[in-house]
């Protein structure tokens, strides 16, 4: 079952589509990285799912239900909204500077309706460790105990959809792997599904099941760990007489699954994805190519995903 | 909403602006009855002194050789005497209501209570646990009306505190009912004005806009400014006084003008009461004017921000 599904969702702001047509599955219980540039759309697809902003054009089912008010009173009777579930942690985590992590967590589980607010914020503070903070205003806090205390505010309640943005931001490598290990024990002990963007792609990389990859706000991609794993391993740079010829033989023959064939400025043919070496010989020897360059290559994560964003921009 | 306004009223109490206005509110009760004190204090240590131009006699036959502000003759009155004749009389020379200070502070503070709901980024938070957008929204106009009541009801506790402890009494006090009008009509004209500045707040979302509204309107200016050009433009264009005289900082000075307790006119709101009535009684005409305009800022707030995005 997919926890949040968008069909042809867009976004227009003062005439500029910052999403479009967009097309996104979260599988449950799965760790989601969402991959994109700066004004991507990121930030935007999440404050839809979330029910902040309302999708130009499109639908988003969350937990099955429409997130948008007016869906769900096309329904019959009362439908409660989707949007229940989700914690966020969009752009700025909505610490009061005045107030201490108790009191901010405490009016924050005032407005949800929290039973047992003061035993439930108490024990989330200690679970991200800010149990001693006692009084002191939050505007006092560090940037990763502000990250910490913005993560236990999207967790009040006991969502089973957390939406993070950027939480590894400014976070120092300590802390972000601090943060990167309670956001895994949450999803394997508590089954929550989180959605999170960052660009600390090696972050994502030790943590995410799945990942989705966006541009100009369209979905590039999705694809699941394995599936990046084996894409971005290997590949074959050829450089043969005639490229042309070359790249045509490729793109007739079949070399494997999820196969890309990339054609570079020096004449060279990058083949990358599930292909097979031996195959790439096979078709090369029977077109009779003149080989100048064989060679393997490794591509780490975070090229693979710039060139996946490179190939989503228009 | 319920649950919003909770979390609101928790907010408030828990953090510093709903105490620092309070304590700023207090500061200015004291303050008046001290200037107050100190101006009637160098007229009986003279025997004479300048208010407005004109020199003022105090001994022997009271103010005699001039004819000063009623409400100055009335603030001489009592703290010569220190004694004054109702509660009333207090709230009304104390001036916060009429003057505007009351409705700006309440505006500013509500402005700056929801515009940190958005810089910081609480209202995503809020919103996304389920509540609609309308249900927030009316819950930040339903915490604005309650910091409305209660500055009102601090002006009104700290005005007697200020007297008594100045040593004035009061020797006559009036019916409760007859003061309960006077401040619930009081706290109904903060309440509209206050609703009136987080309407247009919520609508442009900007806290320069907002708080700079606050003080235009709150604090009387644009009202005077408008009062000021319907007299001047007179009879012909005589929409202007009409639409005028249904501005709730107009109908605070009328109302506070119109005390019949005490047959006083403050200068400062004798061109409101030149305005035009409706064929109304002032506290009638108030009324009206005050559930008009909170109809209205509710209205807005809810129509504008029925689907547009938290963020």
């Amino acid at each position: 079952m997919d926890v949040v599904s968008t069909s042809g969702v867009s976004k227009v702001y003062s005439g500029k589509r910052a999403v479009d047509d967009l097309r996104m599955s979260v599988p449950q219980g799965a760790i989601y990285g969402f991959v994109g540039r700066n004004g991507a759309g990121k930030s935007t697809v999440m404050k839809m799912i979330a029910g902040l902003a309302t999708p130009t054009e499109g639908d988003i089912e969350v937990f099955g239900r429409p997130v948008r008010a007016h869906a769900a009173r096309r329904g019959a009777g009362r439908v409660r909204p989707a949007v229940q579930r989700v914690g966020v942690l969009i752009e700025n985590p909505g610490i009061l500077p005045n107030m201490s992590a108790m009191h901010t967590m405490m009016a924050l589980a005032l407005a949800l309706g929290v039973p047992e607010p003061r035993k439930a914020c108490a024990d989330l503070l200690g679970q991200v460790g800010l149990a001693d903070t006692g009084r002191k205003p939050a505007k006092g806090f560090s940037l990763g105990m502000k990250q910490r205390l913005g993560l236990a505010m999207a967790l009040l309640g006991g969502p089973d959809l957390l939406l993070l943005d950027e939480p590894l931001n400014g976070l120092d490598p300590e802390g972000a792997r601090a943060m990167r290990n309670y956001l895994v024990q949450l999803n394997r002990t508590r089954g929550i599904t989180i959605v999170i963007s960052s660009h600390v792609l090696d972050q994502l990389e030790r943590m995410c099941t799945h990942y989705g990859v966006i541009a100009e706000g369209r979905m590039v991609r999705q694809m699941t760990a394995e599936q990046v794993q084996r894409e971005c391993g290997d590949s074959l740079r050829v450089r043969t007489a005639d490229p042309t010829r070359t790249l045509a033989l490729f793109e007739d023959a079949v070399l494997g699954d999820g196969v890309r064939l990339a054609a570079e400025p020096d004449g060279s043919i990058v083949v990358s994805g599930g292909f097979e070496p031996a195959r790439v010989s096979a078709v090369l020897h029977d077109g009779g190519q003149e080989v100048l360059e064989l060679s393997t290559q490794s591509r780490d994560m975070e090229e693979y995903f710039v060139a996946l964003m490179e190939g989503g921009r228009r | 909403m319920t649950r919003l306004l909770r979390s609101g009223v928790y907010r408030l109490v828990h953090g510093r602006k709903l105490w620092v206005g309070t304590a700023l509110i207090v500061a200015a009760c004291f303050g008046v009855v001290t200037l107050m004190s100190l101006m009637v204090g160098t007229l009986r240590a003279d025997g004479s002194a300048g208010v407005g131009g004109l020199q003022v006699t105090v001994d022997g036959g009271r103010y005699s050789s001039v004819a000063p502000d009623s409400a100055d003759a009335a603030v001489l009155d009592i703290f010569s005497s220190r004694t004054a004749p109702n509660h009333s009389c207090l709230l009304v020379l104390m001036g916060l209501f009429q003057g505007g200070t009351a409705g700006m502070l309440v505006s500013v503070v509500a402005v700056l209570v929801h515009a940190e709901d958005f810089e910081r980024g609480f209202v995503r938070a809020e919103l996304a646990g389920g509540h609609g957008r309308v249900a927030y929204h009316a819950s930040y106009l339903a915490l604005a009306a309650l910091l409305a009541v209660w500055y009102s009801l601090v002006v009104v506790a700290s005005t007697e505190a200020a007297f008594a402890a100045a040593g004035v009494r009061v020797v006559g006090a009036e019916p409760l009912w007859r003061y309960g009008r006077l401040v619930g009509l009081n706290t109904l004209g903060v309440v509209a004005v206050t609703l009136t500045v987080a309407a247009v707040h919520s609508v442009v979302r900007s806290k320069v806009a907002g708080v700079s509204l606050a003080i235009c309107i709150g604090g009387g200016a644009m009202g005077s400014v408008l009062t000021g050009l319907a007299q001047l433009l007179g009879e012909r264009f005589g929409w202007i006084a009409q639409a005028v005289s249904w501005l709730p900082t107009v109908n605070l000075g009328r109302i506070n003008d119109a005390a019949p307790l005490l047959g006083l006119t403050s200068s400062a709101s004798q061109g409101a009461a030149a305005l035009p009535d409706a064929g109304m009684s002032a506290w009638t005409h108030a009324l009206v004017c005050f559930i008009g305009w909170i109809a209205a800022a509710v209205a807005v707030t809810l129509l504008a921000n029925r689907r547009r995005d938290v963020c």
